[in-house]
């Protein structure tokens, strides 16, 4: 029988509540009153010992229901939880229900033997008979998501929005708010109705941070101004979207994974040793004199409003070079950071102190970001308070330049004897510190995903994260070495040690230097096979990296990072220009181009999706191009113009059967048809692949490959789709893996119906880089990989080494005992290493 | 280098307690503008339960009377400072287990720890009007203090304007957690309570962990 506990600040009450459960519902009931406080229990408040004590009084294998009143007593309440949880197994559940009514119903339960689910339901629900009654039930807390529920219009001009996102309107999503309102000359105020904040003008993030929207909070706008249908349009938009989020959160692949515990862990592969430099020693030191009067605080901010227009060129800048290779979430991280740069409210803050506490520019910059940083820190929300180092890193980067000429930072040999040391690498300080000697950046906090880890890895910057414990040994230390691949840390490292550690890095460092040197030429495997080694690309400079690290050709390159930087439909010839800039490097060398590849998971600005519960089972890649027949014919235009310059082959994301492929042949033919009177230049019939990343498309191809030049599998989806296991669910990594047997399975006949009928047949998923995955791609009949640019040098080299017919003979053998992705790795790990199979 | 020792950590509390029973009157009057007006009887009664127990704090190493010092509390105080301050002493005496005197980087930890296990427990962040508005910055200043290597006495001082500071911040501000947020409006213009007595206890803390009691 479940056991029910009561907790109120009046003991009187809790007892009383007990009497007459026992009364109107039975006698037997296991349940036990908890609550006052003083000797004799008769002053108001909860105790957490007497809590634990009723629960154990209570206590059944079945489960114990714990309903309590208010404040305190919620608290008292999880503190006995987790005091119980030492000595106590069974099922605890705390519950908001009423609890004079909530009881009641939950006792009605437990005299009929529910477990303790149907008790906590019945407890949930205690208040509904008497709403019936009343006729007063009180409205839905949260009612389904439904884009028309999203919007009540208010009266006229104003805008009532319950806040989805899940942090709330964090610096992102507030970030989108403002930019898209920016051009309206409409006045726009925005207060926060649940907590009671605001209204404040929707100008500032600042501001619209200390409005604390949170999940579920309703805001309201208020619009005022000539233009103000367009600014509500505008609002809508951003609303559909989530302000942006919906995007940024889907790309956000693989999870931010916060790791729990205090050990360094690997973030970018390679050893790094040097001397440790802390970032904040990078910042200048604050000057400390005081600015006595008027002219001197005007000279001040001067001074600031020159250096925030320095820093923010410099920004803008470095932020135009990046963003093409960034996902949407960096991107927008980055544009949010620069509109802290420009934020009003900021200003005025400093102004403030400079004006009135006599502080000179740089310390009022320094105080004020500070603070902001902190507040950030301060919130309960992980993603959130990670946001912190936004602050800390805009604060920096405007010291550095209010500081005067003569003291700019030098860094001793450019750095090429230091690790620098940080909070967390951001992509700016990634890119910044790219362009130095620095060995490698020793993260105090930062994940193994975040972007700037990314971007660490692309430039082949060696890191580990969650060095923070270490930290005071740090600072004290002369030397530090760590292991990016391990995740090892050694400071002050013996002289012996040090010596080992440095041939270590040498002998890393030769080896890839000599897979580099070897890189441009062809991979021939042991037998003899010449397989094709591409790179994935998605900006120009992707592009130059799959030059730089001798890539045969570009196997998969991806538009939506293009595409990113538009906030409208782009015209034809802007697609086409954007194109032709980002593979100019390539010049007439194969690049495989993928159509526009968006759905609900990934939307851009201009080609929204109508809100989808399954945006990955929804319109996405060529459904979503079909479905918007304007867009996609100035798109297949652009592509088709295009391959006058380029060896372009064209593939097509999303296919599900072979009539979306006749359908796109025939829609090519009408085009070119067009193209042709206007007597544009293109280049057609171009060859047509499709990807392989639905199950249907995989069982399916034979049928496809009839209809298309080539095929490509697209192994994250496949896998996604053929395991069930949603890509971006941290809690389903242990399913995130292509090597499982299901999914090779299911590749197999499309392998076969390629090589059938003679056509190319590709991988362009993460798994091409991994190198316990290549000799089994290789050994399945794959010949075309696509994999990371910085990858090509070491999977070429790993491929000289396979010799892939024993390969594949002892994997048929071993095929069909394969039942789980481990068994499959077993097997490719012993081919990497030393098994005679694979490597002689 | 400066150490703080057990006998030092038990002073602390003894002048918190005494400090909490001479500013009975004026917490729990803070406590009655936005409040139930308990929070200075609360406090008190767990601290003299507290000052009971001192023949059995001392000679134990500082993890285990902190963890005595929590317990008392949480079965004491009655009100969310309870469980609350109970909470931040349980985290303390986690991180202090067998020690019998501490680092300032130990005690900073010590803060650090307690500070998270507030949070983690009342859920409440910055801006929310509770003692969280007092603790969280007195605890990074005595972070950054000590990671500049500056002396402890200086750290303290640092976390003890720190603590005003944030305790001056709660005045204008609305109630989002506790009792006091049933009152919504009415919780502006006052000062919180509970950031008063996390105030006292840094201000105890710089007069009795630094040799200059
Ligand atoms: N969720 C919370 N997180 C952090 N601090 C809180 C929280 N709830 C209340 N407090 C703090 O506790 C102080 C009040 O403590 P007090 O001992 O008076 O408890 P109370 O709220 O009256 O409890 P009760 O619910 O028993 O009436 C507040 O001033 C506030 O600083
Ligand atoms: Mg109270």
């Amino acid at each position: 029988m479940v056991g029910l506990v009561l907790v109120s600040h009046s003991r009187r009450l809790a007892e009383a509540t007990v009497d007459l459960i026992k009364r109107t519902v039975g006698p037997d009931i296991s349940i036990a009153a908890a609550g006052g406080v003083g000797d004799d229990r008769s002053e108001l408040g909860t105790d957490a010992l007497d809590i634990q004590e009723a629960i154990l009084k209570v206590r059944s294998p079945d489960g114990v229901l714990v309903l309590m009143d208010m404040g305190s007593a919620i608290l008292s309440a999880e503190t006995a939880k987790d005091l119980v949880s030492f000595e106590m197994t069974d099922p605890l559940v705390l519950c908001s229900a009423p609890l004079v009514e909530g009881s009641i119903a939950a006792a009605v339960q437990i005299q009929i033997g529910s477990g303790l689910n149907e008790v906590t339901a019945a407890a949930q629900q205690g208040l509904t008979p008497k709403q019936e009654q009343l006729d007063d039930t009180a409205p839905q807390p949260e009612p389904a998501r439904t884009d028309e529920e999203m919007l009540v219009p208010a009266k006229g001009t104003e805008l009532a929005v319950t806040i989805r996102n899940e942090h709330g309107l964090h610096l992102r999503p507030a970030a989108n708010l403002i930019r898209a309102l920016a051009p309206f000359k409409a006045t726009v105020q925005i207060e926060n109705l649940s907590a009671k904040r605001g209204p404040i003008a929707a100008k500032s993030l600042v501001d619209l941070a200390r409005l604390q929207v949170r999940q579920g909070d309703q805001i309201r706008f208020s619009i005022a101004g000539p233009d103000q249908e367009s600014a509500i349009c505008a609002i809508n938009g951003l609303v559909h979207t989530n302000f942006g989020d919906n995007a940024a959160s889907a790309a956000k692949v693989p999870p931010r994974v916060v790791p729990t515990t205090d050990e360094p862990f690997p973030v970018s592969a390679g050893i790094a040793i040097g001397q440790p430099i802390f970032l904040e020693q990078l910042e200048p030191p604050i000057p400390s004199y005081a600015v006595p009067d008027e002219p001197a605080a005007k000279i001040e901010l001067e001074k600031l409003h020159g250096a925030i227009n320095r820093a923010e060129k410099a920004f803008t800048s470095r932020f135009e070079r990046l963003r093409t290779t960034l996902d949407p979430e960096t991107v927008s991280i980055l544009e949010a950071q620069r509109l802290i740069l420009e934020d009003e409210t900021i200003i005025a803050d400093v102004g403030e102190r400079v004006h009135h506490q006599h502080e000179n520019a740089a310390q009022a910059w320094h105080t004020i970001l500070t603070g902001l940083a902190e507040e950030q820190e301060s919130v309960s929300d992980e993603y959130l308070r990670a946001r912190a180092a936004d602050f800390r890193e805009i604060r920096s980067i405007v010291l550095n330049e209010l500081r005067e000429q003569t003291e700019k930072m030098v860094l001793p040999d450019n750095g090429a004897n230091a690790l620098l040391v940080c909070e967390e690498l951001t992509p700016s300080l990634a890119d910044t510190i790219g362009s130095t000697a620095i060995q490698g950046v020793l993260q105090l906090h930062g994940g193994p995903t975040s972007h700037g880890a990314i971007l660490a890895r692309a430039l082949r910057l060696p890191s580990i994260g969650g060095a923070a414990s270490a930290v005071d040994q740090i600072r004290r230390a002369t030397y530090v070495a760590f292991d990016g691949e391990k995740g090892t840390l050694w400071i002050d490292p013996s002289p012996e040690l040090r010596a080992t550690i440095e041939a270590a890095q040498a002998a890393s460092r030769s080896a890839f230097e000599a897979a580099l040197s070897q890189s441009r030429e062809p991979a021939k495997t042991k037998d003899g096979l010449l397989i094709n080694i591409a790179a994935n690309a998605g900006s120009r400079e992707d592009v130059t990296s799959a030059l730089r690290y001798g890539a045969d050709s570009i196997g998969l390159f991806r538009s939506e990072f293009l595409f990113q930087k538009f906030d409208q439909l782009p015209s034809e010839e802007k697609q086409l220009s954007t194109y032709q800039d980002a593979l100019a490097p390539f010049g007439s060398r194969l690049v495989t181009l993928r159509l526009l590849d968006i759905g609900g998971d990934k939307p851009l600005p201009f080609l929204t999706v109508p809100h989808e519960a399954n945006p990955f089972l929804g319109v996405r890649g060529i459904r979503l191009l079909f479905q918007n027949p304007g867009f996609c014919r100035s798109h297949l235009r652009a592509v088709l113009r295009l391959a006058v310059d380029h060896e372009i082959r064209i593939l097509v994301p999303m296919v599900t059967d072979h009539s979306e492929l006749v359908q796109l042949r025939k829609l090519f033919e009408e085009l070119h048809q067009e193209l042709v009177s206007e007597k544009l230049p293109h280049k057609w019939p171009a060859p047509i692949g499709a990807m392989i990343e639905t199950p249907s498309a995989a069982i399916l191809a034979g049928q496809i490959a009839a209809e298309c030049d080539f095929l490509s599998f697209g192994t994250n989806d496949l896998t996604q789709y053929v395991l069930c296991a949603e890509r971006g669910n941290p809690a389903l990594n242990l399913y995130a893996d292509a090597l499982h047997p299901a999914v090779l399975r299911i590749c197999q006949p499309a392998i076969e119906a390629a090589q059938n009928r003679n056509i190319s047949v590709s991988v362009c998923g993460e798994i091409g880089s991994d190198p316990e995955a290549v000799p089994i791609l290789l050994g399945l009949g794959l010949r075309d990989l696509s994999v990371t640019a910085a990858a090509v040098p070491n999977i070429k080299a790993l491929v000289r080494e396979l010799d892939v017919s024993r390969i594949a003979t002892r994997l048929a053998e071993k095929f069909d005992t394969f039942g789980t992705a481990t068994d499959v790795r077993e097997f490719g790990k012993e081919v990497v290493s030393k098994d005679p199979v694979g490597i002689k | 280098m400066t150490t703080i020792t057990a006998d030092q950590i038990i002073a602390w509390i003894e002048r918190y307690s005494i400090r909490i029973a001479e500013q009975k009157e004026f917490l729990t009057k803070l406590d009655s503008d936005i409040g139930d007006a308990d929070h200075g009887a609360n406090m008190n009664r767990g601290f003299q339960a507290v000052l009971a127990k001192k023949a059995e704090l001392q000679g134990k190493d500082i993890g285990a009377l902190l963890k005595i010092v929590a317990m008392t509390l949480i079965s004491t105080v009655g009100g969310a400072a309870g469980a609350l301050y109970g909470t931040f002493f349980l985290q303390a005496s986690n991180v202090t287990a067998g020690k019998t005197e501490l680092t300032p980087e130990e005690f900073v930890l010590v803060l650090e720890k307690g500070l998270a296990g507030i949070v983690l427990r009342g859920k409440a962040a910055i801006g929310d009007k509770t003692m969280v508005d007092a603790l969280h910055p007195a605890v990074k200043a005595c972070r950054r203090a000590i990671a500049a290597n500056e002396s402890l006495d200086q750290a303290l001082a640092e976390a003890v304007a720190a603590a005003e500071a944030g305790l001056q911040s709660t005045i204008p501000l609305m109630a989002r957690r506790g009792r006091a947020s049933y009152l919504g409006e009415r919780s502006v213009n006052h000062q919180d309570p509970g950031a008063t007595s996390t105030f006292f206890l840094f201000e105890c803390a710089a007069e009795t962990l630094t040799g200059k009691q």
